[in-house]
């Protein structure tokens, strides 16, 4: 124990002994533990992003698309075939128990407009009532349409927030008129600011506006049907009630699998999947610049293991063992990258300190982040340093005295 | 005691063998401050790392208080040289640090339990540099730096000091003064070996045994 607190006392001074060289080859270190924490902890904080945007709709969300996803599903899927009906609808709001708030969701393309603005980016929902309660919708003001509403095919309409906004600014949407496809709607009711989107990928809540599912079938003269969404009536029986869906659905298709049934567990793994991928893939270019830094400590490290020929000839005349000098630059090449870890964690925390918490990929500080980079960086001292440290070791001490 | 028997000493540098020793066999008593001369390449350089465990003959054997060089494992060599013997050398080999962290150099990687700071600084007391602790190599004079390495090779409290040319690179009057050091060690009962090609140096041990050509003459 006193030897190793030596070889640290004289690893340190030596590298002091020369700290232009020092610091230089730290600098490949730096920025390679840089590189992959500052990877990592963007990987952490996307990913921490998603998976609570997943989770904010509901873990007991069920939702029909249309398209064989997992089988490939060919080109009816590619292209996204209708291939819901009002049918599958009917049939899993009569026959499954287990759920609740089923609704159908179709989608129209137009624009919603006054007289004088529109919202570009308006996304044209038309959708069953309970949908506001399967879509986890949020009403500020007003209300959402009700069956009445859907059942005379009534023209009314909820904006989503940010679309309320831009054709009315602050003055209230409530009772004003609209204009989607030539048809006037009335406007009855506005949503809060949704912070979650309906999938991963999918529209911002807050740019939906939103009509009775009979009034966009009237309206387009097409009966589609986008997608069917539901909630279980509990959590745990999410994957059962998923499974009595794929069942009623199949039997409507007669036997064709042309749809696919999905809660948010299923997109939530999806999710993960191509999230995994492109961790591996940061981290394996991380890697890259991680070995360069690994193998410029590896040069540095013969280069002084040779200087200091002479140093491990006295060394061994004066009793050191070929344990001792192994451990000593071995020690030198780990205090080496560990300084290295050292800086680029210093650095890390600066600048995730620096980023602000509102921008659009909040990061926050991750000691588990902190804890890999230096044991990475230590990892590499230990596999960089360890050739060259087995050299000094093995120099004969007679041949190393007489070294010039 | 140190007994060395037929013990021969081959190099090879790629085809061509060269013998640095040929079938050397002498005692050297403890206590005894024994001088080996002889010209250069004779192989006296070579008896004298033999018998400090640096390293192996080819053939023979050498035996230094009961411990047999000749075999033992690397770790066993090198802690006989931390714990019996002392090197010095003629070109010093000091490291470029302070004279005390030198003198204390071999305390790291000994078992003996010293004050290191305290006992290397006894050393340098005793060897007239009490007031140089502080000073590299680089500050020093060529005798004063010698001094720092016959302190160096003391400061382990060994059995033998092996000294190689110790006053080669000084002038008469300065390696005067380091023959006197190495006398006084040996008059404490601790065992000499001076190689020199110096007869004057030399004749300032109790016996000389004469090398030449890799052998002794009798």
């Amino acid at each position: 124990m006193i030897l190793f607190l030596d070889t640290i006392k004289m690893a340190v001074s030596s590298l002091l002994a020369k700290k232009i060289r020092s610091f230089l080859s730290i600098l490949g270190i730096v920025i390679g533990i840089l590189t992959i924490s500052s990877l990592l902890s963007i990987a952490l904080s996307v990913r921490s992003q998603v998976e609570g945007t997943i989770k904010s709709l509901g873990s007991n969300i069920i939702t029909v698309v249309q398209g064989d996803i997992s089988g490939g599903g060919g080109f009816s899927s590619a292209v996204g075939t209708g291939t819901l009906t009002e049918e599958d609808f009917n049939s899993i709001k009569t026959k499954i128990g287990k759920v609740e708030n089923v609704s159908m969701i179709m989608l129209i393309s137009g624009t919603v407009k006054t007289q004088d603005k529109s919202v570009p980016g308006a996304i044209i929902f038309a959708n069953s009532p309970s949908a506001e309660k399967s879509l986890n919708i949020k009403i500020d003001q007003g209300r959402f349409p009700t069956e009445e509403d859907n059942n005379t095919k009534a023209r009314v309409i909820v904006l989503g927030n940010k679309a309320a906004n831009e054709l009315f600014g602050t003055t209230s949407a409530i009772g004003k008129t609209v204009e989607i496809r030539a048809t006037e709607f009335t406007v009855v009711g506005v949503t809060q600011t949704a912070s979650s989107t309906i999938s991963f990928g999918g529209p911002d809540l807050n740019s939906i506006v939103m009509m009775p599912i009979q009034t966009g079938w009237e309206i387009t003269g097409i009966k589609q049907v986008y997608r069917i969404t539901m909630q279980a009536k509990s959590a745990p029986e999410v994957n059962s009630a998923k499974d009595a869906v794929k069942k009623v659905v199949l039997a409507n298709h007669k036997g064709e699998k042309d749809f696919t049934v999905l809660t948010q567990e299923d997109i939530l793994s999806t999710v993960n999947g191509i999230l995994n991928i492109l961790t591996a893939m940061l981290g394996a270019i991380a890697g890259i610049s991680l070995l360069v830094g690994g193998i410029g400590i590896m040069n540095i490290m013969l280069v002084s293991v040779s200087e200091r020929t002479r140093e491990i000839g006295i060394r061994k005349a004066v009793g050191a063992t070929r344990g001792a000098i192994l451990l000593q630059f071995l020690i030198e090449g780990i205090i080496l990258t560990m300084l290295g870890g050292l800086i680029a964690v210093a650095i890390y925390s600066a600048a995730v300190s620096a980023v602000p918490k509102d921008s659009p990929i909040p990061i926050d500080f991750n000691w588990n982040v902190v804890a890999l980079s230096l044991g990475f960086s230590a990892l590499i001292g230990i596999i960089f340093g360890i050739v060259p440290a087995i050299g000094a070791s093995r120099k004969d001490p007679i041949l190393s005295l007489r070294y010039e | 005691m140190i007994k060395i028997e037929g013990v021969t000493k081959e190099y090879k540098s790629g085809e061509t063998k060269f013998l640095a020793l040929n079938r050397v066999s002498l005692e050297i008593k403890t206590g005894e401050f024994v001088s080996i001369l002889g010209p250069s390449g004779s192989g006296k350089s070579t008896l004298m790392h033999l018998i400090g465990g640096l390293d192996r003959p080819s053939q023979g054997k050498i035996e230094v208080d009961s411990i047999d060089l000749s075999t033992a494992p690397d770790k066993t060599l090198a802690n006989f040289r931390s714990e019996k013997v002392g090197f010095v050398f003629q070109s010093f080999n000091l490291l470029n640090t302070s004279s005390l962290n030198n003198v204390s150099l071999p305390l790291v990687y000994s078992k003996k339990k010293f004050n290191r700071k305290a006992r290397a600084t006894e050393l340098l007391d005793n060897v007239g540099l009490g007031n140089r602790l502080r000073n590299r190599p680089s500050q020093l004079s060529g005798g004063e730096q010698q001094r720092v390495s016959i302190a160096r090779a003391l400061v382990n409290d060994p059995e033998i000091v092996l000294a190689d040319e110790p006053t080669g690179n000084l002038d008469s009057k300065t390696g005067e003064q380091i023959v006197e050091l190495l006398s006084n060690f040996n008059k404490k009962g601790k065992t000499v070996v001076v190689v020199t090609h110096d007869e004057a140096l030399a004749k300032k041990a109790d016996r000389i045994i004469r090398i030449k050509d890799g052998q002794v003459e009798q």
